[in-house]
């Protein structure tokens, strides 16, 4: 089994955890690169993938690869994105029978390696009924608005998401409001909406 | 201060130039024409035929001049700059030969049975527009610089305003940044302590900016006003149009008659083509053909070769000018006074042939006078071209640190002050959680400190090059595409302004290729074009059948200014991406 998180003691913590639970082959890696070295070198049943990696490629990007390569190959996102699409609005569809697993949902290491035999085919899928609760639905926003909710937080003017995005200021400005409201943030006199749908985003991928 | 506007600029700059070109040319061969015509109509001692003669001549000159304006509207109708210079030059062949028929039968017309002055007339009539072709072709040069100016001048114009605008609103920019990241902070806190602080911000009457943002405006005003008076400089430049204008006219016929004397002592195939006709209408209309012709190349080719020896003693030295000048206009009297002298004429017609040489130079000497007019006045526009290239230059130059500056303080801003005001916002709640009011106060103090203090720590300009910005990028997607990198080695180290855009620009072109063109290879070249540096990014993906614009192309435009292409080459079928910068 291969574990691709980039956070270091993240992932020495899921290693000896599920080392500890079962004997398995694990190896981990921290960087897209090495993932995909290791995958080459090991040949894992299944892979457990964090979408937002430090740099570079995702997550997604690497399951695609690995796929590619390997198809019979489990997948299972363990990341804090209530999205996949918050961290970059062009991010390829997830891979076909990937499992997507938010870390706050997760109550105990076994519902992970419950997911991963079941990715890879060694367990039956219907075992993951029993784990309503770790499953998530995506939100209901159009790529437009994943890539107005990143830029404001990134900190961009009404003028410059205009710009970037190739559209009037007032289109711009429109494309917001209808955002907010999609995301229930009203519009209040003492409330500045651009750092409510900041706040919003950094709650929506788990930094918050 | 009222500006000009950049058409009033263009039509003045092409009114000018149509001035001068097709204007001052009749007028000096006209004076030179009317001249020799009454020289050689007193020899004729007719005074009816001198007097219809140049009658003649001056409808003909005046014809002339009225078909060129005609002409030179219609041009100015319709779209002017789009029509080639062959079709000007064959416009005033044109006109030449119709002149030349139209006073042949003119002189029928006016009874003037005197066949010699027909056939004088009618070669005299070619001559001149032979002389209209060189003239013009040289001339035609002057349309490229017209062009460019034309160019600048709207550019420049637009710079400025531009510039003007930057700067009314870059004050403003900074409050408004600096209002929103306190608003930010009053948001994150605690309801009491942000009444607290509201109050506290109210009685100090205002944020001051820290030193680096004070510095970086500072320099941003220094570049947006060396930006702003090098644009000034360069339309104040373009009063050297001025010259041309009508109460200066005199200024220029006497430049360009200095500029004669003093640079340009010859033009020589046009005064041979000129002295050629002058000899060889005697040798024919005298002579046997074949004497005639071997006296006309003996003379012709002497000629010339002595008016070549005087361009190259000239162009080597650089001196002699008006002596060179000089001794060229005695040669072209002379020879054909002495040629004449020895053929077996009586003296009225030698005498005749003599004025005739003498009109035929007077035209070429004023031909000359309009041509080197036209060359000198080349020679200021190509003068004020260098320099408004090197001010066009200059401004690209400022126009780039400006953005670099802007790109500084507003990731100051968005960065640091954020993160300060942040932590901030974490001492307040800290504060409020531990209750007391004094505890609150001394927050609110330290705050007010942390927003005052003179800042000195900046998100650092990673000093990265082009190799770094290329080679650490493909190394992220190592494993996921087979990645080939061919860098010019001369350009790794090579200072690029605005890498992390580059970087920014590589990344999306692999992330690109991978993800849509779920490409397994990519190739990047790094070479140079020209003045440019080019990024090829070539995928054996599979391709597009449509473009479709997005992230990506904007990250490409700020990068390459809209220089960049993507296609599918059809023979590889291999997707190219290249970014020109």
């Amino acid at each position: 089994m291969l574990i691709l998180e980039d956070d270091q003691l993240m992932l020495n913590a899921i290693i000896s955890g599920l080392k500890a639970s079962k004997s398995l082959e694990i190896e981990g890696s921290t960087t897209a690169a090495d993932a995909m070295k290791k995958f080459r070198e090991f040949n894992p049943d299944a892979c457990l993938v964090d979408i937002e990696l430090k740099a570079g490629p995702t997550g997604v990007d690497v399951a695609h690869a690995m796929r590619r390569l390997k198809q019979d190959i489990g997948i299972v996102f363990l990341t804090s994105l209530a999205d996949p699409r918050l961290v970059d609005s062009a991010i390829p569809e997830l891979p076909e029978g990937s499992i997507y697993l938010k870390k706050d949902a997760v109550g105990h290491l076994d519902e992970l390696t419950l997911c991963l035999a079941v990715s890879c085919g060694q367990a039956s899928r219907s075992e993951l009924e029993k784990l309503e609760h770790i499953n998530s639905t995506f939100l209901d926003l159009s790529r437009e608005q994943f890539e107005i909710i990143r830029l404001i937080s990134a900190g961009h003017s009404n003028k410059e998401i205009a710009k970037i995005k190739s559209v009037t200021l007032k289109s711009a400005e429109t494309a917001i409001s209808r955002l907010a409201k999609k995301l229930e943030i009203s519009e209040s006199t003492n409330r500045n909406q651009r750092v409510l749908i900041a706040r919003r985003y950094l709650e929506l991928i788990g930094k918050l | 201060m009222k500006r000009k506007s950049p058409n009033n600029l263009d039509r003045r700059l092409f009114t000018l130039k149509w001035e001068l070109d097709f204007k001052y040319f009749p007028i000096f061969a006209g004076l030179g024409v009317i001249v020799g015509t009454l020289l050689e109509g007193f020899a004729e001692h007719n005074l009816r035929i001198t007097a219809l003669w140049l009658l003649a001549k001056s409808i003909s000159f005046v014809g002339l001049y009225v078909f060129w304006t005609a002409i030179k509207r219609v041009l100015r109708v319709f779209k002017f700059e789009r029509i080639s210079i062959w079709f000007v030059t064959f416009i005033g062949a044109l006109g030449g030969v119709v002149q030349v028929v139209c006073l042949h039968y003119l002189l029928i017309l006016l009874r003037v049975h005197n066949t010699i002055l027909l056939q004088s007339r009618l070669l005299g009539g070619v001559i001149l527009a032979a002389i209209w072709l060189p003239a013009l072709v040289v001339s035609s040069r002057n349309y490229k610089n017209y062009s460019l100016i034309r160019a600048s001048t709207q550019r420049k114009l637009l710079s400025l305003g531009e510039a003007d605008l930057m700067r009314r609103n870059l004050i403003n920019s900074y409050r408004e940044l600096i209002e929103v990241e306190i608003q930010n902070i009053l948001l994150i806190s605690k309801d009491s302590a942000q009444r607290m602080l509201m109050d506290a911000l109210a009685q100090k009457k205002g944020v001051a900016l820290p030193a680096k943002i004070r510095e970086l405006a500072s320099e941003h005003f220094r570049l947006t006003s060396m930006k702003i008076s090098s644009l000034q400089i360069s339309t104040t430049q373009m009063k050297g149009f001025q010259p041309f204008r009508k109460k200066n006219k005199l200024k220029f016929f006497l430049r360009a008659l200095i500029e004669i004397l003093r640079s340009k002592p010859l033009n020589a195939e046009l005064l041979t083509l000129v002295t050629l006709g002058t000899i060889v209408l005697p040798l024919f209309r005298k002579l046997d053909t074949s004497i005639a012709i071997q006296v006309f190349l003996v003379i012709g080719i002497c000629i010339y070769l002595i008016q070549r020896v005087f361009v190259l003693i000239f162009e080597r030295t650089g001196k002699y000018g008006p002596i060179l000048f000089a001794l060229n206009l005695a040669l072209n009297i002379s020879v054909p006074l002495v040629v004449l002298y020895f053929l077996p004429a009586n003296h009225p017609q030698l005498a005749k042939q003599i004025s005739y040489a003498f009109c035929i130079t007077v035209i070429t000497f004023s031909g000359q006078i309009a041509q080197l007019g036209v060359a000198s006045r080349q020679e200021l526009l190509s003068l004020e071209r260098e320099e408004l290239e090197a001010a066009l230059r200059e401004s690209e130059e400022i126009n780039l640190a400006l953005v670099k500056t802007t790109n500084q303080w507003a990731r100051y801003v968005h960065g640091t002050i954020q993160a300060k005001l942040h932590a901030c916002a974490l001492l307040l709640e800290q504060a409020q959680r531990n209750g007391g009011q004094e505890e609150i106060s001394l927050a609110i103090s330290t705050i007010w400190g942390v927003i005052k203090e003179t800042s000195s720590e900046m998100s650092s300009n990673s000093a990265l090059s082009l190799e770094v910005a290329i080679v650490e990028k493909s190394e992220l997607w190592k494993g996921l595409v087979d990645i080939n990198l061919d860098l010019d080695e001369r350009l790794l180290n090579h200072e690029v302004p605005n890498i992390e855009y580059v970087s920014d620009a590589i990344e999306e072109a692999i992330t690109n290729s991978v993800r849509h063109g779920v490409a397994q290879r990519i190739d990047i070249i790094l070479s140079t074009y020209s003045d440019f540096i080019s990024i090829k990014v070539i995928d054996d993906g599979i391709g597009f059948t449509e473009f479709v614009p997005g992230f990506g192309s904007s990250i490409f435009n700020t990068l390459t200014n809209g220089n960049w292409t993507i296609k599918v080459e059809p023979e590889s079928n291999e997707t190219v991406l290249e970014l020109l910068f």
